[in-house]
């Protein structure tokens, strides 16, 4: 008998040791060094968004990189199922009227200069001298075409419904007139997004939308090459290019969905760049001599939302005591980490202009919070469900609200859930607490409190919180149609005093992109809105 | 036996059709809609009823069942939501990973098994005998996933000897087919042991050794050529098991086949992934399973005579 | 011989049986070896609040991902909570999915199996080749699948547990009654009035439980690695529940910094798997002598 339990020892031990205790003091978590300081989450990360040049640099002859992505898109078709991938992809391969730059405003692009010609219709000069993959000439006539195309593709996104995108008008070949169907402030935000890149009639109608959305046909920097499903993404320099040539021939996007084996092959230099490096792997990557690691701050949201048209979660006090009951600090610690994350404190990002900083904040008060909830006549607590998409990230977020809410009576039920069935229960408003697949994401503050917050925006994927306040309506109506920045910036600060005083939704932290890169690849920049541009991308030489 | 494998062939229509209607049941009663997950999160609900309508996700059971039966006889297995490709194509993509996959598990745990099941035969009690037969009894015991984590956290974490994804380079097949393979050759172990044993004790063993024949001649020659029989069906088995094991496997190691691309579509309600992957394992499975007959009946002269 | 004469020898006979067989199992230190693993876990699932040194579900997120540690046997994991606790109150979860999956699949099992078996022709057709369908589906497919329709939750992974394994007893009580179906003494009783569900439960099930206990003794571990398998997968069992394939599945993101949070709950599973492996073994050698090597 002892013979057996010996063997089980020691092959479970020889697993052990070789495994686990050859590091010793190496299991301390990387994002959370210093446990005995509470203090410590309180401070702003640096961002880190570029690496500066020493001016000693050669530049290799290196053509090639691979880059680790964490899914792979459904289709390249603008309007199609859109991820963070496929934007990204048909950033790079194709083009739009106009382009964010690094602080997201939106520049020139395929439009050189515009105009509003009234309230509601805007006018675009077209550049002339730029050329699809197949050979055809960009004209107004492409325009025209893309945004017909928005319109009756039937995946398409129902962002867009401010814009009139049957009656976009080619006034001359390089000329065309946009309208919208109410004075609208974010137009020009509009057309830098991705599902607004311009597609040429004849590529599709000769290949098909489906083969179309495995090889489009644009006016980018890069053109999609070989695509190995499950495995890589091939896209190669655009000669033809109008703007900059990109110094690599080559970008190999490697689809690896785990991020400990992004980290690995990025340690082995089988890629070059991980462009979603998780917080485990931040301090690790960072140390490295063959690594660094690149950081900054998205125009994101990470939150919880209230369902404000149930019980009890529409009455407000009730709202409140649940965020006094969160300890939000101690879960971005946990697991967002303090130098990939932001304290938020509203819902209006960091990066834009108009965010409001002098919201008063519902300090984690669990003492507080059952006072709330006892002068509301629940002393004994309430029971609500809680949902979201089913990850380990995400199940740890779970757990640790149910832990505090327990704190002041409240049994939070989880109820983890798959993409599909989690966005038919928010959009249906199927839920109590839950929180989304994925960060809220904005490209202007105006217009993420409209589609957040505002009544008419219920059952769409933005808003999660079923607001319907009247004050909150009036206000967001009026951001909507006013055009003057400034004024609207005033606005916007006025809004969020209102939707805070609400309290729809409990801020947890503004996520940061964390890119983790091989030591000589230069020209990466961080920018603020969940975009990655390819064509700047180039090796220096290592000794 | 021509005949044979023809009636088995033909008994494999009401199974596969069984397989079909359990499955296509089962995605049917499955709460959460498709649609959701194709169009994420920005889709207006005009565009959604569109999209329900144009792949026929309204009608009742009986009707969607007809439509899908009906075209799958015409060969069509349907569109992959998540893709946009047909079905039979995403299958042909990722099938040929897991078969890869699990044909280096199976020669691999043929191997280690028919070696150790020898060796412990033939020196049965001794403590070789024990060693191998207890780690063999770790091996079936041991969770495939876990043994895959620890060889990884082994090899590629620690020692950085193998990569811990992708599957382009030989190398990359090793951890994840020793770790699929492992309760397989542990399983093989124990039935070539025993199997060995037994046709050991056998009179025509005794009457080889009294005619002066070597030990390893009257192994290899007698002993291990009847001992086999068994060991086959257990092969056979294994292999319709590895099939269904590489679901976890591949996962792990983030190998893009059938496993991976069935528990992704289970879980974002992608209906004909499901319905067509479930039908070519099973399909596979059963083939395997008649292979496995015939090989018998062709090791074995008796049986043969028997399916005439 | 009268039917009643005859009962009540075969009665005797099985009492002086199972102790024979305890006899001979005593003597296999294999299988007394994994009697004594499943003992300690059995304790553990019922003793689990007086045993675990802290809850299963008392977080401490400022000390996670620590390495084992006088306080901590097992480490913390990544809400750093304790993993020894975890995996004392996942002895409940394991042992009992084991338990009751085994029962449904007995049941059903048990029941087709006899209506296949004893009545022939097309009820045995159909019923068999209702197995050979389920048999055809790989096992942890169709629980994924059973799971996904049923829903999330201990309840549904039981029953997917449960319908998935039917076949293996199906066919085991199948063979049986197709070989006693016939003989003398069901017979006689037969031609004595005895009724069908008589016969199938007094003198045929008897005649078939040693295959079948061992059958679910094996089958435990199965079920145990089946549940462990799907929450591994991220489906079935609920958070925050102290499930070993739930906690080996977070564990999987912390691989590389804190390994310990993978290797305990792994050991678990294969502990529990690998004593029920040894009784199963065990029971087979000692209930038939004749299957020994």
């Amino acid at each position: 008998m002892k013979k057996y339990l010996a063997m089980i020892l020691v092959f479970a031990m020889t697993f052990a040791m070789v495994t686990g205790c050859s590091n010793p003091g190496e299991t301390t978590p990387t994002d959370a060094p210093a446990p005995t300081d509470p203090a410590a989450p309180e401070e702003t990360p640096a961002a880190n968004t570029e690496l500066t040049p020493t001016g000693e640099e050669t530049v290799s002859d290196k053509d090639t990189i691979n880059i680790a992505v964490d899914r792979e898109p459904a289709t390249l078709n603008p309007g199609g199922v859109m991820s963070n991938v496929s934007e990204i992809v048909m950033m790079n391969t194709m083009d739009t009227l106009l382009k964010f730059d690094k602080t997201a405003t939106p520049q020139p692009n395929l439009a050189t200069e515009w105009e509003a010609l009234d309230d509601t219709t805007w006018q675009f000069k077209l550049r002339e001298d730029v050329y699809f993959t197949n050979g055809e000439h960009f004209t107004a006539k492409d325009v025209v075409y893309s945004f017909n195309r928005l319109a009756t593709t039937t995946t398409g996104p129902s962002a867009l419904t401010h814009i009139d995108l049957t009656g976009v008008e080619a006034v001359d070949d390089y000329t065309v007139k946009i309208k919208t169907t109410e004075p609208y402030a974010f137009l020009e935000a509009q057309l830098c997004q991705a599902v607004m890149s311009i597609v040429n009639e004849k590529a599709i109608t000769e290949m098909g939308e489906e083969a179309h959305g495995r090889a489009p046909v644009g006016t980018g920097a890069f053109k999609v090459g070989n695509w190995v499903a499950g495995e890589s993404i091939t896209l190669e320099r655009n000669d033809t290019y109008w703007g900059e040539a990109a110094p690599l021939k080559n970008v190999v996007l490697k689809i690896m969905t785990e991020g400990t084996s992004r980290t690995m092959n990025l340690e082995t230099g089988d890629i070059d760049l991980n462009c979603r490096l998780q917080v485990t792997d931040i301090d690790r990557v960072d140390e490295s001599e063959d690594t660094y690691v690149l950081a900054g701050p998205q125009n994101t949201l990470r939150y919880i939302c209230l369902n404000t048209s149930v019980e009890p979660l529409n009455n407000v006090n009730v709202r409140k005591a649940l965020y006094h009951a969160t300890d939000t600090e101690l879960i971005r610690e946990t697991i967002y980490g303090v130098k990939s994350s932001e304290k938020a404190t509203g819902p209006v990002p960091p990066t834009f202009p108009g965010k409001n900083n002098d919201l008063p904040e519902y300090a984690y008060n669990p003492e507080k919070a059952k006072e709330l909830l006892a002068a509301e006549g629940f002393e004994n607590g309430f029971e609500v469900s809680f949902i979201y998409l089913a990850n380990t990230t995400n199940n740890m977020f779970a757990e640790m609200l149910q832990a505090m809410w327990a704190e002041v009576g409240v049994t939070l039920v989880l109820q983890p859930t798959e993409s599909g069935t989690l966005s038919t229960m928010l959009n249906a408003g199927d839920y109590q607490v839950g929180t989304a697949a994925t960060d809220m994401k904005m490209c202007d503050a105006g217009e993420g409190l409209y589609s957040f917050f505002h009544s008419s925006s219920r059952g769409s994927s933005t808003d999660r919180t079923w607001l319907n306040d009247p004050e909150v309506d009036a206000i967001l109506d009026k951001i909507v149609t006013t055009l003057d920045a400034e004024e609207r910036n005033a606005l916007v600060y006025e809004a969020q005093a209102l939707i805070h005083d609400l309290c729809p939704m409990i801020y947890i932290c503004h996520p940061w992109r964390v890119y983790g890169v091989r030591s000589d690849v230069r020209g990466l920049s961080v920018l603020p809105y969940d975009m990655e541009d390819y064509s700047k991308l180039y090796f220096v030489n290592e000794d | 036996m021509l005949k044979y494998i023809a009636r088995r062939l033909l008994m494999l229509v009401p199974v596969l059709l069984g397989v079909i209607l359990v499955v296509f049941t089962l995605m049917y009663i499955t709460p959460g809609d498709p649609v959701d997950s194709i169009l994420g999160d920005n889709a207006t609900p005009e565009a959604r009823e569109a999209l329900r309508e144009e792949l026929g996700l309204n009608g009742g059971y009986f009707e969607r069942f007809y439509n899908y039966i009906t075209r799958l006889l015409q060969g069509d297995m349907g569109i992959c939501y998540a893709t946009n490709l047909n079905v039979a194509t995403r299958i042909a993509q990722t099938f040929p990973n897991t078969v890869k996959l699990a044909t280096f598990a199976v020669v691999f745990a043929v191997i280690l098994g028919l070696t150790f099941g020898v060796i412990s035969a033939i020196k049965q009690y001794s403590f070789v005998d024990n060693v191998v037969m207890s780690i063999s009894m770790i091996g079936i015991s041991m969770p495939s996933f876990w043994c895959g984590l620890l060889l990884m956290l082994l090899f590629c974490v620690q020692l950085k000897w193998l990569p811990a994804s992708g599957f382009d380079t030989f190398a990359c097949v090793i951890l994840p087919g020793v770790s699929l393979g492992l309760n397989s050759a542990a399983s093989i172990a124990r039935m070539t042991r025993s199997s060995m044993l037994e046709v050991i004790r056998q009179d025509y063993i005794s009457t080889a050794r009294a005619k002066g024949q070597s030990e390893v001649k009257v192994i290899a020659n007698h002993a291990l050529k009847n001992a086999l029989i068994p060991v086959i069906t257990t092969v056979g088995m294994q292999f319709g098991m590895l099939l269904g094991g590489a679901v976890l496997i591949e996962s792990i190691f983030a190998i893009p086949g059938v496993g991976k691309m069935m528990v992704d579509a289970i879980k974002a309600r992608n209906y004909p992934v499901v319905q067509g992957g479930v039908l070519v394992i099973a399909l596979a499975f059963c083939l395997v399973n008649l292979v496995v007959d015939i090989l018998y009946a062709y090791v074995d002269p008796r049986i043969r005579s028997q399916y005439k | 011989m009268s039917a009643i004469a005859k009962q009540s020898k075969a009665a005797g006979k099985k009492r002086s049986k199972s102790q024979e067989t305890w006899r001979r199992f005593k003597k296999n230190t294999r299988a007394v070896v994994g009697l004594g693993i499943v003992a300690v876990l059995v304790l553990c699932a019922v003793l689990a609040p007086i045993l675990a040194p802290y809850g299963p579900n008392e977080q401490n997120p400022r000390n996670r991902l620590q390495g084992p540690s006088a306080e901590h046997w097992f480490g913390t994991d990544e809400l750093g909570r304790d993993i020894l606790s975890r995996i004392i109150y996942g002895a409940r979860i394991s042992m009992s999915v084991g338990l009751i999956a085994i029962c449904i699949s007995l049941i059903g099992g048990v029941a087709l199996g006899a209506i296949a078996g004893y009545y022939g022709g097309t009820a045995d057709n159909i019923i068999m080749r209702c197995m050979d369908v389920l048999l055809s589906i790989p096992t942890i497919l169709l629980n994924i699948s059973i799971v996904a329709a049923l829903g999330s939750g201990l309840q549904n992974v039981m029953i997917a547990i449960g319908v998935s394994s039917i076949p293996g007893y199906c066919r085991i009580v199948r063979a049986s009654i197709l070989s006693l179906r016939d003989q003398d003494f069901v017979e006689a009783s037969r031609a004595a009035g005895a009724s069908d569900f008589f016969l199938i439960t007094r003198h045929i099930l008897p005649n078939c439980m040693a295959p079948l206990i061992v059958q679910a003794t094996l089958r435990i571990g199965a079920a145990i690695l089946s549940c462990a398998s799907m929450s591994f997968l991220g489906l079935g069992i609920v958070p925050p529940t102290a499930e070993w394939g739930s906690m080996l599945s977070t564990g999987r993101d912390f691989l590389r910094d804190a390994p310990h949070v993978c290797i305990f709950p792994g050991l678990a599973i294969m502990a529990a798997v690998f004593s029920m492996n040894l009784v199963g073994d065990g029971l087979r050698d000692a209930l038939d002598p004749k299957l020994k090597d």
